[in-house]
């Protein structure tokens, strides 16, 4: 069905690029039809040991399409087909497999394919296709919008209802008011544009002109001028969506270059890796329509101090989980586990799983603990603990360092919960005005502009990076952290995210023939963690960096377009000043081909540490694309 | 360009050998026309004529030149004009060097056009000139200020102020009326030119169709998008009556919505301009990419509207920059006349575009009367050096339009071709015409104005950016 979509695209494509008009003429009265077609060619580069590869080959269309019967309504239906064809190319081994066993001090993970032909467990060889980006063709990926709105006749008040979105706040690149909607980060993680990031929601959003309703003088006298109140309420709640580069044989899924990697599983204290463990994600998430998880907000908008404020309100819900263990399954007979191979799988419990990976020795046998403890005797640690999998197993499994006679592989594949269903808090404002009657410079005395934006969420869930041992009360750190009782994983704390940017259109001091500003953007970001001194995960399981107190960004954007505006760079450097990583996009659009072909070149780099979230999680992702848009 | 003065006024010289005498009922321009359609016996020719005979552009055309003294026909009776300057005369490459005048009433970027071997223009056509007036709100608001003995003035920041000190375009009584019927300097020209405005109390153009060829004469960008116009004061003709609630602060706000090409579409901008010399236009965009408003500042209207472009926000009806003395002088040069393109575009097209959309295979041009005003940069900083804009003496708006770059090399013209209504003096746009001289590159914008739906259709919601976005 999927190579079917594509073959229609495909055919879509050919019919839609001879169309010799730039949008379709309907012939109707008040209704407009648009559309784009985008192929893009990828190289990824610089992949740890692979060199170049051929990197992601995103295909898009898109139609659009509006009708205003009259002045008071308006509908809208904007739908879009979204996938990669390069899951069919060469395929891509990212690093992060499962443990290696055979690896010194279980430090190596076993190489996982993007593919499916390359896959074989049994052999260590650990796959998955990246099938789910192939074509995003879910209703909830197709309908980018389906609305209508409705506007009083006396534009007292509008409503706008269907699944669309909004975006909230002053802020480019990193989120704090834009909460609105869940992002989808499977194509390039957070880094395109952010109206491309936002999944729409079924929603119903009213806008109320307050001096209209004769309800304005409270908010005059405080000095708030043509003060508007925007609510939205949101029945259809949606996570943000990403994918795993999960190579457990139970639970395979790919996101290509762009997949969250498997977290590398390691035990500070033994300085050993975790052999012998996978996962398995389940996903806990809200109501998908409801009014017990619907997401509620609020804006009041007004002008006050030669500016624009906004006041924010928002009772939503999180977009991104926290991690619980809920159990484990031990597969036996496969010590890659890989249950089509297994002579059985044994679900266990939560208190079981507890205490399988924590029991110290003497719990299964005199000289018998948890997993922990065997894999801390076996480094001096602690004491020497025999294999908890060949004790549990009456002695069918074998130690997976020390292999015996007469015995079957088995490992455990732990189960995690993925969850979402926590309610996100937040409180802000933003306020954004032009400087000119404060400042001009330049060689045209042009302005900035000031934008100032304020979040603050309360009782943020956070998986904790440090927490006590569940039977000797230790301090435990590092992939063992996650390990343990939801109840002692998960904390909550208040953050406060703020912003000041500048925007400001420079003209370049004797570039005499400069036709247009660049317009240049700077964003300072600080994000105040409270508590983050207890030790909080900025991602788990994928940023396995801990929470600064105060995190902090600069993002610098600029655009440029020369040679009479038909080339246009546009540069976006955004650097995290306290894991010292950043990431770099260029784009260069050539618009030399008339009104239809928009041709492109992007680069994205990025630098940072490994697991530090978000840019040393994609080190191995960086890319150069070539891409080509038909619209009409 | 040449510009004949008229320090030394001619004696009154023959009126077009063809014209009949004026009856009661009728004017010059209305019986020039009359000949000249039945000499041309083109139907677009007697088209117009049938608008400018209607008693009600009739009766409008004899108020206005009551209240201003003069109209185009008196002062044009009284220019030393060429007598081979006749309607019906059309010049092209060919035959231009037989009328050595050309140069002293033709713009020249539109001669250099028409004599070049590549050039944007091929062949002109004279038309009798017009009559021209504002709508019945600026006529009853002008009479109605000089009735009450005000006369606005101004201070010294170069605002705009009435007596009593308001703001003279945000006062109610005064907003709509013509300030300065007869300029006595640059100041006071760009003040009655600026209350001219868009010449309507409500603008609508659904769409405007922008075409952007590159030098070598080939289609490179088109863009269509809506644009509105409102005057938010002194209102009497179109909606909302008096002023528009909300906008007490602001003059006036022009907002555009792209809908074409499909890269740009739901772009949208608003500008809304205060009375006060030193604030900053109100100037916020809404970026489809990011779903959101950025807020702009002054200076960013002097950048093109959409790549290719060579129409910035500042050039919006030519020249809609702000006034402020400081920055800017303003010099009323001379007065003269020149050829530009008649106001007809209600009734007929005046230019016919060539196939490639890059030219003009022909041009109707009337002889206007007008003063000259300089407006120069004093900071050095803006995007123009300099603008000249030929101001017409009927309707304080300009027929033509030039600006030169930093270094005072002539950079973009303009002219137009309003699409004017005779029966009530309402005006909005048909074409426009902006060739920047410097990367040779040919811009031409072609207006539908939606006249039926201002009234209720156009509303605060076309200037708060923050609802503009969803209007499509």
């Amino acid at each position: 069905m999927k190579i079917l979509h594509r073959y229609v695209l495909l055919a879509l494509g050919v019919g839609a690029m001879s169309l010799p008009v730039s949008a379709l003429d309907t012939g109707i009265d008040n209704f407009t039809l648009n559309g784009r077609l985008r192929q893009g060619y990828s190289v990824a580069y610089d992949l740890e040991g692979q060199g170049n590869q051929n990197g992601p080959a995103s295909y898009l269309a898109e139609i659009k399409s509006s009708y205003t019967p009259n002045r008071n309504l308006t509908f809208i239906g904007n739908f879009w087909l979204r996938g990669d064809w390069s899951p069919d190319w060469d395929p891509l081994d990212v690093q992060a497999g499962i443990v290696d066993p055979f690896s010194p001090g279980f430090s190596g993970t076993l190489p996982m394919t993007l593919h499916e032909d390359r896959c074989n467990p049994s052999m260590g060889s650990f796959c998955s296709d990246t099938d789910e980006l192939k074509t995003l063709g879910e209703a909830e990926d197709v309908i980018r919008e389906l609305s209508v709105k409705y506007r009083d006749p006396k534009r007292r008040y509008t409503m706008k209802f269907g699944k669309f979105q909004r975006g909230w706040g002053q802020s480019d690149g990193l989120r704090l008011l834009d909460v609105l909607h869940a992002q989808d980060l499977r194509e390039r993680f957070a880094f395109k544009d952010s109206d491309e990031l936002r999944i729409p929601a079924l929603m119903l959003a009213t806008d109320f002109n307050l001096k209209k309703l004769g309800m304005a003088a409270p908010f005059e006298a405080l000095g708030m001028r043509r003060p508007t109140l925007e609510f939205n309420f949101v029945p259809e709640v949606f996570h943000s969506k990403f994918i795993i580069n999960n190579p457990t044989p139970s639970d395979p899924s790919s996101g290509g270059i762009f997949g969250l990697p498997f977290p590398r599983l390691f035990d500070p204290k033994s300085g050993l890796g975790l052999v012998g463990l996978g996962a398995n994600l389940h996903e806990n998430t809200p109501d998908n329509i409801s009014f017990k998880d619907a997401e509620y907000s609020m804006r009041l908008k007004f002008e006050t101090l030669g500016g624009e404020g906004t006041i924010n309100l928002f009772y939503g819900m999180q977009d991104l989980p926290v991690v619980k263990l809920t159990g484990a399954n031990v597969v036996v007979g496969d010590a890659f586990n890989n249950p089509a191979n297994a002579l059985a799988v044994v679900p266990v419990d939560l208190a079981t799983t507890m205490a399988a990976i924590w029991a110290p020795v003497g719990t299964f046998g005199p000289t018998t603990g948890g997993y922990l403890p065997f894999l801390r005797g076996l480094t001096g640690a602690g004491p020497f603990s025999n294999s908890p999998l060949a004790a549990l197993t009456g002695g069918l499994c074998f130690d997976p360092t020390n292999p015996l006679p007469n015995t079957v592989g088995c490992s455990v594949t732990a189960n995690f919960d993925l969850d979402y269903d926590y309610r996100q808090k937040m409180v802000g404002f933003s306020f954004a005005r032009d400087l000119g009657d404060m400042m001009a410079f330049g060689p045209k005395s042009t302005s900035p502009t000031l934008r100032l934006e304020v979040a603050y969420e309360i009782d943020k869930p956070f998986n904790r990076s440090t927490v006590r041992n569940p039977f000797d009360g230790s301090v435990e750190t590092g992939s063992p952290a996650l390990v343990v009782d939801p109840s002692d994983a998960i904390v909550e704390s208040d953050v406060i995210s703020t912003m000041i940017g500048f925007d400001y259109p420079l003209w370049i001091p004797g570039w005499e023939k400069q036709q247009k500003s660049i317009f240049t953007s700077f964003q300072f970001f600080n994000i105040y963690t409270k508590d983050a001194d207890k030790g909080l995960l900025s991602q788990a399981p994928y940023g396995f960096t801990e929470v600064e107190d105060n995190q902090q960004y600069t993002t610098f954007l600029w655009n440029a377009p020369i040679m009479g505006e038909a080339l246009i760079l546009e540069g976006l450097l955004i650097k995290d000043l306290d894991n010292q990583g950043y990431f770099y996009r260029q784009r260069v659009d050539f618009q030399f081909f008339g009104n239809s072909w928009r041709p492109r070149l992007e680069w994205m780099h990025f630098d940072g540490e490994p697991e530090s979230a978000p840019y040393g999680i994609f080190e191995n992702s960086d890319f150069v694309e070539f891409s080509l848009t038909y619209q009409f | 360009m040449k510009i004949k003065l008229l320090s030394v006024m001619a004696s009154v010289v023959a009126v077009l050998s063809f014209a009949p005498p004026v009856v009661a009922d009728s004017n010059q321009a209305l019986e020039d026309w009359k000949a000249f359609a039945a000499q041309s016996g083109n139907p677009d020719h007697a088209k117009w004529v049938a608008a400018i005979s209607q008693p009600e552009a009739i009766a409008l055309a004899k108020e206005w030149k009551a209240l201003r003294g003069y109209d185009a026909q008196d002062l044009i009776a009284k220019g030393n004009i060429p007598a081979d300057l006749k309607p019906g005369l059309k010049i092209s490459k060919a035959n231009a060097a037989q009328y050595p005048w050309l140069t002293d009433y033709m713009p020249k970027e539109m001669y250099d056009a028409m004599m070049a071997a590549d050039g944007w223009l091929d062949e002109i056509s004279i038309v009798p000139s017009n009559t021209y007036y504002m709508h019945k709100g600026v006529l009853a608001a002008t009479k109605a200020m000089q009735a009450k003995g005000v006369q606005p003035l101004t201070n010294d920041k170069g605002e705009l102020v009435n007596p009593d000190g308001s703001y003279t375009l945000t006062n109610g009584e005064t907003a709509n009326a013509i300030p300065f019927l007869h300029p006595k300097n640059g100041l006071e020209l760009n003040w009655s030119y600026v209350a001219h405005a868009v010449g309507t109390e409500t603008l609508f153009f659904q769409p405007i169709a922008m075409n952007a060829c590159s030098p070598d004469g080939t289609l490179d960008r088109q863009y269509k998008a809506d644009l509105w116009w409102q005057k938010f004061h002194g209102r009497n003709t179109v909606g909302v009556k008096g002023d528009i609630p909300g906008k007490e602060r602001f003059i006036e706000g022009g907002s555009i919505f792209f809908t074409e090409p499909y890269d740009i579409r739901g772009l949208a901008g608003v500008r809304q301009r205060y009375p006060e010399a030193d604030k900053d236009d109100d100037f916020k965009v809404f970026i489809p990419s990011l779903r959101r408003t950025r807020v702009l500042t002054g200076s960013d209207a002097q950048d093109p509207l959409a790549s290719g472009l060579e129409l910035t926000w500042d050039d919006w009806r030519a020249y809609w920059g702000k006034t402020d003395i400081d920055k800017i002088e303003y010099k009323m040069v001379g007065e003269g006349f020149v050829l530009a393109s008649p106001e007809v575009g209600y009734v007929y097209d005046s230019a016919k575009l060539a196939e490639s959309q890059c030219k003009w295979t022909s041009m109707d041009l009337e002889f206007r009367p007008l003063w000259i005003l300089e407006i120069t940069d004093k900071t050095g900083k803006y995007m123009y050096s300099k603008r000249t804009s030929w101001v017409d003496k009927e309707n304080y708006y300009m027929q033509y339009h030039m600006t030169y770059d930093p270094r005072g090399n002539p950079l973009r013209n303009w002219d137009d071709s309003r699409s004017w209504r005779p029966f009530d003096g309402d005006a909005q746009w048909r074409h426009v015409t902006v060739y920047n001289t410097v990367n040779k590159r040919f811009n031409t914008l072609f207006m539908t104005p939606n006249w039926d739906d201002r009234a209720t259709g156009v509303t605060d919601e076309q200037f708060d950016v923050d609802q503009l976005r969803d209007y499509q």
